[in-house]
């Protein structure tokens, strides 16, 4: 189901980057990274992407704008966001903004890839 | 059985102030200049009104704290310009009703507890301030004035925002390792990078129960860091009770659900003198609660208005507790813990927490269980943040 699907990955921590994307890789997707915002409201904007995962603390833009900035443009790509950021305001704050799911960190690597499925299935 | 959290106002207490009031009495009868040489040496902001609210004293304090002198502000409607009280979110609590100096001269209590709001110093800059009010009365007690006693944290709140801050950076400083060790040992495990052998399965198991162990700790270290914050982190603004309870309730349905239990919400709009984000804390971990120690049934969250308080209950039909437990709930780090619970998880400060933002809105909390009968929580609210001494003083209100 997940194979050939593309996946940008938008996370600052190098080493949290590449476990998520060894992870989506081995589950069949193809990953593409960006490593801080407004990388990753270029990236969305203008590559055929199936899904974003976005993290939510990141440097040049946070998570949080650049959910803004790509579902005013792109409202059907679906967002997964990341974060330690765990307080009920925070996460309502994303889901308003139009957010799939709201991750908290630490999550499974098996629960990103679930949320992920259900995106693709919608 | 019924345990509240708040104590009760004592008979000593009521006997110690007929002593002050006879001193006070002795002391400044025909001599209000000691009186007033007492005010102005208060290193507080502090200021006596009429009924109307119009300004009769204004201390020092007042005038190097506000930039206004006594001579600019005196007759002057204390509602107008001068303070320019507002919540956290800059409406104005002189013109919503809330004003608490006009609360407490409305329902002759004080309220005592320092309330933290915006003002405007005479250079147009923000101020935090806390305020004390308490109404002034006459021989027969009729209320004839008022009092407000205002001190500038402005400081102490950059400071606490500084440490806000900082806590926010280290939760995520904490969690991404976490994050990173963990996916891998799941990984690993689940043979995604490989067989492994059955030695290697074992000792990433233990690595992996370790991690989760750690992972409780730094939980429970941000849960006490932000249970110290309760303190004096509370920011007052005009809020509807409804909406906040509408979205705990939301945020839980899915775990209810998960559980087979029903979870309902009757609330309707009830404006109140309140920190949102602090009641939500307080309202999610009440339902959390409910949900955490119930396995069957329901759990219902019902909201009303009572003679000037708003008031909340969680009500739960789970587990229930005794006696013995019922005294120690509010207590930080104790656990309702048995073999049906031992599982559940939790640093135990749940309704410490809960009963630190309660008092700071001069509100109470009260427990009513039976074991095996599920419990009910209450929270009462007062709809401006005055002391709860309505029924001592004999206050009757509007």
């Amino acid at each position: 189901m997940s194979l050939g699907k593309r996946v940008l990955l938008a996370e600052d921590e190098a080493r949290l980057a590449r476990m998520i994307s060894y992870k989506l890789e081995h589950e069949g997707f193809e990953v593409v990274l960006a490593v801080n915002g407004s990388e990753a409201v270029d990236l969305c904007l203008n590559r055929e992407l199936d899904v974003a995962v976005l993290d939510v603390m990141m440097p040049v833009m946070d998570g949080f704008q650049v959910l803004r900035r790509v579902k005013a443009s792109k409202p059907s790509l679906p967002v997964i966001l990341l974060s330690a950021r765990s307080r009920e305001q925070d996460i309502d704050y994303g889901m308003e903004l139009g957010a799939s799911f709201y991750l908290t960190k630490p999550f499974k690597p098996g629960e990103l890839v679930e949320c992920l499925n259900r995106c693709m299935e919608a | 059985m019924r345990i509240s959290a708040t104590p009760e106002r004592c008979f000593e207490k009521t006997m110690a102030k007929e002593k002050l009031e006879r001193i006070l009495r002795h002391s400044f009868m025909g001599n209000a200049k000691n009186l007033i040489n007492i005010l102005l040496s208060i290193n507080d902001g502090v200021y006596l009104t009429d009924r109307e609210r119009r300004i009769v004293f204004w201390n020092r304090a007042a005038e190097v704290i506000t930039g206004y002198s006594a001579d600019e502000v005196m007759h002057h409607f204390c509602s107008e310009d001068i303070l320019s009280h507002t919540d956290h979110e800059g409406n104005s609590l002189c013109q919503s009703g809330l004003c608490p100096l006009n609360q407490s001269m409305l329902w002759g209590v004080p309220g005592t507890k320092p309330l933290a709001i915006l003002a405007r110093h005479r250079d147009g800059s923000q101020l935090a301030v806390e305020v004390s009010v308490a109404p002034l009365v006459d021989d027969k007690g009729d209320v004839i004035g008022g009092v407000e006693v205002f001190r500038d944290v402005t400081e102490k709140r950059e400071l606490e925002e500084a440490k806000a801050r900082f806590l926010s950076g280290v939760t995520h400083e904490l969690r991404t390792p976490i994050t990173v060790i963990t996916g891998y040992l799941e990984m690993m495990m689940e043979g995604d990078a490989g067989e492994i052998s059955e030695d290697q399965e074992s000792f990433l198991t233990d690595c992996l129960a370790e991690v989760q162990r750690l992972e409780k700790l730094i939980n429970d270290l941000l849960d006490l860091a932000r249970f110290e914050a309760t303190e004096f982190s509370v920011r007052f603004q005009i809020m509807n009770l409804a909406p906040i309870l509408e979205r705990v309730v939301k945020g839980y349905a899915a775990e209810a659900e998960k559980k087979g239990l029903e979870l309902e919400l009757h609330a309707p709009p009830i404006d109140i003198l309140g920190d949102p984000d602090r009641l939500q804390q307080a309202f999610a971990n009440l339902v959390a609660n409910a949900i955490k120690y119930t396995s069957a049934g329901k759990v219902s969250v019902d909201a009303g208005v009572d003679d000037g308080w708003a008031v909340v209950g969680v009500r739960d039909t789970g587990m229930g507790m005794d006696e013995g437990e019922l005294q120690r709930i509010f207590e930080p780090f104790y656990r309702v813990d048995d073999e049906s619970t031992r599982s559940l998880e939790g640093s135990g400060i749940g309704l410490s927490i809960v009963r630190r933002i309660v008092e700071s809105h001069s509100g109470e909390i009260e427990a009513e269980s039976r074991r095996g009968e599920g419990s009910v929580f209450t929270i009462r609210l007062p709809l401006t943040p005055l002391d709860t001494m309505r029924s001592l003083e004999g206050g009757e209100g509007p």
